[in-house]
């Protein structure tokens, strides 16, 4: 379990009709669009034209089984993976961004995250203190996985 | 003996409020551990059976009342809210009607989605 404390981590996820997608990982608080890191963000990458890019791909998944919002290679999530890498080079040491991520769960409803979906390497559980949809880290491509509902109350 | 009997009647008041006292604690330990252990199992056991009873008791309306995000309601078909999930699956394989099994699959999908969990 890595050491968790003092750690400022925060994470990218859409939802439907909202600009506000950074999210705090401790206890899943949605950031208002004033927050730093969507200014540190848009150096990188048109957030407007991504949000209206990955609203299309979360549609075609809703309405007609179209999976790509689950390729992370799909070309827009490989530029909000980039962008999150740059934004983090330029953070202090505890600070980091992340993209969340997890599979299409009526699918595989039961499905337990062990290995990075990018390069497979064992994840990093940051614990108890965060929340379990936000527990599991890629710290190398920043991309954040949930743990399974009732894993902290099980272990 | 005779010592040990005149030192139990010269402190026969400390010594009974020490044992008073020490039959709290050893109650107190007692009792602490025991709801422990309980409240644990209950735990463990809630923890199994939760998704089951949820699954096939709670209508999608009041499983979005508590544990769901209010934007999953931007995109839930709204005729599926009285139904529990159980249902809303049954629904979702039914052949005879292809446009209501593909809303009930949408309403699964949202509801399966990590994102709109609290």
């Amino acid at each position: 379990m890595a050491d968790s404390k003092n750690k400022d981590f925060y994470y990218i996820m859409w939802l439907p009709d909202t600009t506000e997608i950074i999210w705090e990982m401790k206890n899943k608080a949605q950031m208002s669009s004033d927050f730093y890191l969507y200014h540190a963000l848009s150096q990188y990458i048109d957030l407007e034209k991504w949000i209206e890019k990955y609203t299309e791909l979360y549609k075609d998944w809703l309405e007609e089984d179209a999976p790509e919002i689950y390729n992370l290679q799909n070309p827009s999530i490989e530029k909000m993976l980039s962008a999150i890498q740059k934004v983090n080079a330029n953070l202090p040491q505890n600070t980091k961004l992340f993209y969340w991520f997890d599979v299409d769960r009526t699918e595989n409803e039961d499905f337990i995250w062990e290995n990075s979906p990018i390069d497979h390497t064992q994840l990093v559980d940051l614990g108890e203190n965060f929340y379990y949809l936000n527990r599991f880290v890629d710290l190398k491509n920043y991309v954040v996985l949930p743990a399974q509902e009732g894993f902290t109350i099980l272990t | 003996m005779d010592y040990t009997l005149n030192f139990i009647k010269t402190n026969r008041f400390f010594l009974t409020g020490f044992i008073f006292f020490a039959s709290i604690l050893l109650g107190y330990l007692f009792y602490n551990s025991y709801t422990q252990q309980s409240i644990g199992t209950r735990e463990g056991a809630t923890v199994l059976h939760v998704k089951d009873e949820i699954d096939s008791v709670q209508t999608a309306q009041e499983i979005i009342a508590k544990t769901r995000l209010g934007s999953i309601m931007r995109e839930f078909p709204e005729e599926f809210l009285d139904n529990t999930i159980s249902e809303i699956e049954k629904l979702a394989k039914n052949q005879n009607n292809s446009d209501l099994a593909r809303k009930a699959k949408k309403a699964l999908k949202l509801l399966k989605d990590g994102r709109f969990k609290k």
